[in-house]
């Protein structure tokens, strides 16, 4: 489990024209320090996924929302229990509870 | 080259959110205070109204007059309060919270019956015991935020 993200270099900006990572652009200050608003980041779909990992999974009420925060705990039925870094600007598991796999985009992997 | 293309392909894209449902984390349980004290404050008034000691007219027209006002705020106020504990109880507080304050939800609970009582009543009573109940969750909600916020009201 790391508490840093890599900045990406020139094998993952290959990956994301050969369309094996999305970029998402952050908004909001849950995973601040490391993340902050405006901050891109590149996401993996087909990567493993530990407790430690920062995610990108659907928003279980918001339809069409995406969210971007850490996995604190996967259970052994495969459900994630997501938090944000900054818990007091965060809506997160505390709140909305555990997150199917299904719900999970990918692995954050680096930021740009 | 690359850099160029990179930024090219991440112009226009997605938003990943980091945020919480309210404005981010702004509460302050005094919103809920003002409202409760302004619902004691018309209780005190509904109370100490005197009813005028001639047939006159006009003289009842006003007391109805204040007395409909009074009430209009009394009933107005305790919602607020009601809504505003509600906004801390749901989206404020989180189960971390519960585990160090395990009577929290009797105490939100309670708090918001005392809220329909005020709005549905004339009592002092449940006007005072709303402000002791929204004391109590001031002195909650700040030990959360490890800041010492002294209790204090506008009358």
């Amino acid at each position: 489990m790391s508490r840093d993200l890599p900045v990406a270099g020139w094998k993952d900006q290959v990956l994301l024209i050969l369309r094996r990572r999305t970029a998402f652009v952050v908004d909001g200050e849950s995973m601040s320090p490391l993340l902050k608003s405006g901050d891109k980041i590149l996401v993996d779909p087909r990567a493993s996924i530990a407790v430690g990992d920062i995610v990108l999974a659907h928003h279980p009420y918001t339809q069409g929302s995406k969210l971007i925060k850490r996995v604190a705990e996967i259970s052994t039925s495969g459900e994630y229990f997501l938090t944000g870094d900054n818990p007091e600007y965060s809506t997160d598991s505390r709140t909305f509870g555990k997150i199917h796999t299904a719900d999970i985009v990918g692995k954050v992997v680096c930021k740009l | 080259m690359l850099n160029k293309i990179t930024e090219k392909l991440t112009r226009n894209i997605e938003t990943a959110e980091a945020h919480c449902d309210g404005p981010c984390g702004v509460y302050d349980p005094s919103s809920a205070r003002i409202a409760a004290e302004a619902a004691l404050s018309m209780t005190k008034k509904i109370l100490d109204l005197k009813a005028p000691d001639s047939s006159d007219s006009q003289a009842w027209v006003a007391f109805h007059n204040t007395m409909a006002r009074y009430i209009a705020i009394k009933e107005e106020q305790a919602q607020v309060a009601k809504d505003e504990l509600l906004i801390l109880w749901t989206d404020y507080f989180k189960p971390a919270h519960l585990e160090k304050y395990p009577n929290l939800h009797d105490t939100f609970w309670k708090a918001a019956k005392l809220c329909s009582s005020v709005k549905v009543e004339v009592s002092r009573e449940h006007a005072d015991e709303l402000m002791d109940a929204v004391k109590e969750i001031h002195g909650i909600f700040w030990a959360t935020k490890d800041r010492d916020v002294a209790w204090y009201t506008a009358a």
